[in-house]
């Protein structure tokens, strides 16, 4: 068991001062902590940037990709967006749904507008798949007063 | 220590710190009070607040401290059983150096890597290095208080009310390599243990290609180690605009037997009668965009294939419109295609809003109509109208009430008024509240 634990210690270590010898040979300068320019919700990226950056257009598809960029370079989204901004919906534990917050956004897609207790019986059996990131591990409290 | 506390104290000693640097603080205060009814017509009048800041430059222009959370008290009867109740969303400090896209998060915190999507109390750590790799690590103990785990490694039932994922322990890392503008490809790990066995153990790719301006593949595939099998792939490839047409295709597939391992909820625990737990569904899907101006023309088509349930299909339409001056409207019509009639629904929405110098009003309608009756109703309807009013350049007051009609409500209306503040303070250099 001792020299499980050394050999452990010893790997943490090496693989932290190769980390750090790595980090020390970098020269690239950090992404801005934020955008220079104040944007317009949904903005299209592509009227400034004609790089990568463009394919960051918030459009009507963005609410389906956007965990896609959020999983490799969530530095990015935090260039204009706080941390809560992510909470209103991915939460740990949330009582007030997403579209009831911002009923004056009927433009961003928002997971259950209006009767969703019915349809989610139908949406969950189509594919249970689409409510299990939210509500598989965590913020069950709405599910948990059916699904004891 | 209850939020409310937690975040004045907080306040209060950024506050204070600021004497000594150039401390910024920035944040949302969001009050909401709902009005609604329960199914048994008990009525509720829950008040939320939710505050969120983020304080920088702590003695250093590199450290920062971010904060988010809410608090509920009911003014008339108690929601889900509790008169009061709080989250603490995140409350990390962070150190970001100059360079290399370095960071160091260290508290309550969101992890998002690659396949790892978590929330933690630990340390969250990232950085560039040489030869366009990217090292990321993060450990810590899961947050997630409700709800007892369903099945334990690989799936295995437990008993319910056994155990909760309260004092697990979670860590694990990404690689990534990529070269800016054309890829970017990673490998996650990550590993949960409760009470000293594996409960996730999980590995992951995710993809960005981009070979031209007008295509790009994006992905991510999910293997769960305790099962040895693929839990899910999920890509999307994005083609376009060409002349202002641009394709969108989706790919997914699930398996039901490693994918839905670990849950807190008896929701995913299948019933083989309705759902059998060794399904798989695999998802090919494709969206049609055509914009003209301010308009977007969609239409849209997903098929669910299915290895032991019949097939499925949802497709249909959409027209959108979003002017310049804060104007906008749009009308969406789909159906759910499902195996049987229980499956199966027309799905109408139409939304109109219009914002003015410091006033702005929506309207929203939603219709769903089943074709199996539910409870009776095989029509389901709801209308919001909303409203603000800028009280100031950081205060808005707004307004909505929601009338439905549905196969658990006869007639439902509910209500919400809403008052955001945003603050922007820097105490250090300008000696108060900035305009």
């Amino acid at each position: 068991m001792k020299n499980v634990f050394i050999k452990l210690l010893a790997q943490a270590i090496l693989a932290v001062a190769l980390t750090a010898a790595l980090f020390a040979c970098v020269q690239t300068a950090s992404i801005a902590k934020k955008h220079p320019m104040e944007v317009e919700a949904m903005p299209i990226c592509a009227d400034c940037h004609t790089d990568w950056r463009a394919s960051l257009n918030h459009t009507s598809d963005f609410s389906t990709r956007h965990k896609f960029y959020a999983a490799q370079q969530k530095q990015v989204c935090d260039l204009c967006h706080a941390e809560a901004f992510c909470a209103d919906c991915h939460a740990n534990k949330e009582e007030l749904k997403p579209s009831d917050k911002y009923k004056d956004s009927p433009e961003r897609t928002m997971p259950h507008r209006g009767d969703y207790l019915t349809q989610h019986r139908i949406d969950g059996r189509i594919n249970p798949a689409s409510c299990f990131p939210c509500h598989g591990r965590e913020n069950n409290e709405r599910c948990k007063e059916c699904h004891r | 220590m209850s939020i409310p506390r937690l975040a004045a104290l907080m306040v209060f000693l950024l506050s204070f710190a600021s004497a000594a640097s150039a401390l910024e603080i920035t944040g949302q205060s969001r009050s909401y009070l709902q009005s609604r009814e329960e199914w048994d017509s008990t009525q509720l009048l829950p008040f939320y607040e939710y505050l969120n800041f983020k304080a920088e430059d702590l003695g250093s222009q590199n450290i920062s401290f971010h904060f988010g959370g809410w608090y509920r008290y009911d003014l008339e009867n108690e929601s889900f059983g509790t008169k009061s109740t709080s989250d603490l969303q995140y409350a990390y400090l962070s150190y970001k150096p100059d360079k290399g896209n370095a960071f160091l998060n260290i508290g309550r915190l969101y992890v998002n890597e690659g396949t790892a999507s978590e929330i933690v109390d630990g340390a969250y750590g990232r950085t560039d290095l040489m030869g366009g790799l990217t090292v990321a690590a993060f450990g810590g103990s899961p947050v997630s208080p409700q709800g007892t785990i369903i099945s334990g490694s690989g799936g295995t039932p437990v008993p319910p009310g056994s155990d909760t994922r309260q004092d697990d322990t979670l860590y694990g890392g990404r690689l990534s390599q990529g070269f800016p503008g054309l890829y970017r490809i990673g490998f996650t790990y990550l590993l949960e243990k409760n009470d000293g066995t594996d409960f996730r153990k999980e590995e992951g790719l995710d993809l960005w290609f981009r070979p031209i301006d007008k295509a790009e593949l994006q992905g991510k595939s999910l293997y769960n180690a305790l099962t040895s099998d693929w839990a899910q792939h999920n890509y999307y490839l994005t083609l376009g605009p060409f002349s202002d047409i641009s394709f969108r295709t989706i790919y997914t597939y699930t398996s039901y037997k490693d994918y839905f391992t670990t849950a807190t909820t008896t929701a995913f625990k299948f019933d083989p009668t309705i759902i059998d737990p060794n399904e798989k569904l695999s998802t090919i899907g494709e969206e049609v965009a055509f914009n003209i101006g301010k308009t977007t023309l969609s239409a849209d088509y997903k098929k669910y294939n299915y290895d032991i349930a019949g097939d499925a299909s949802y497709y249909g339409g959409k027209v959108a419109f979003a002017g310049a001056q804060n104007i906008g409207a749009g009308l969406s019509v789909h159906r759910m295609d499902g195996q049987t009639d229980q499956l199966k629904y027309y799905e109408y929405r139409l939304y109109g809003y219009k914002k003015f110098d410091k006033t702005d009003i929506t309207v929203d309608l939603l219709t769903v109509a089943y074709d199996e009756e539910i409870n009776g109703v095989k029509n389901a309807y709801s209308a919001s109208l909303a409203g603000g009013y800028a009280l100031s350049a950081k205060a808005r007051l707004a307004a909505d009430v929601e009338y439905s009609k549905d196969p658990y409500f006869d007639k439902d209306v509910r209500g919400l008024v809403k008052l955001v503040y945003n603050f922007d303070i820097e105490p250090g250099t300008k000696g108060g509240n900035k305009q």
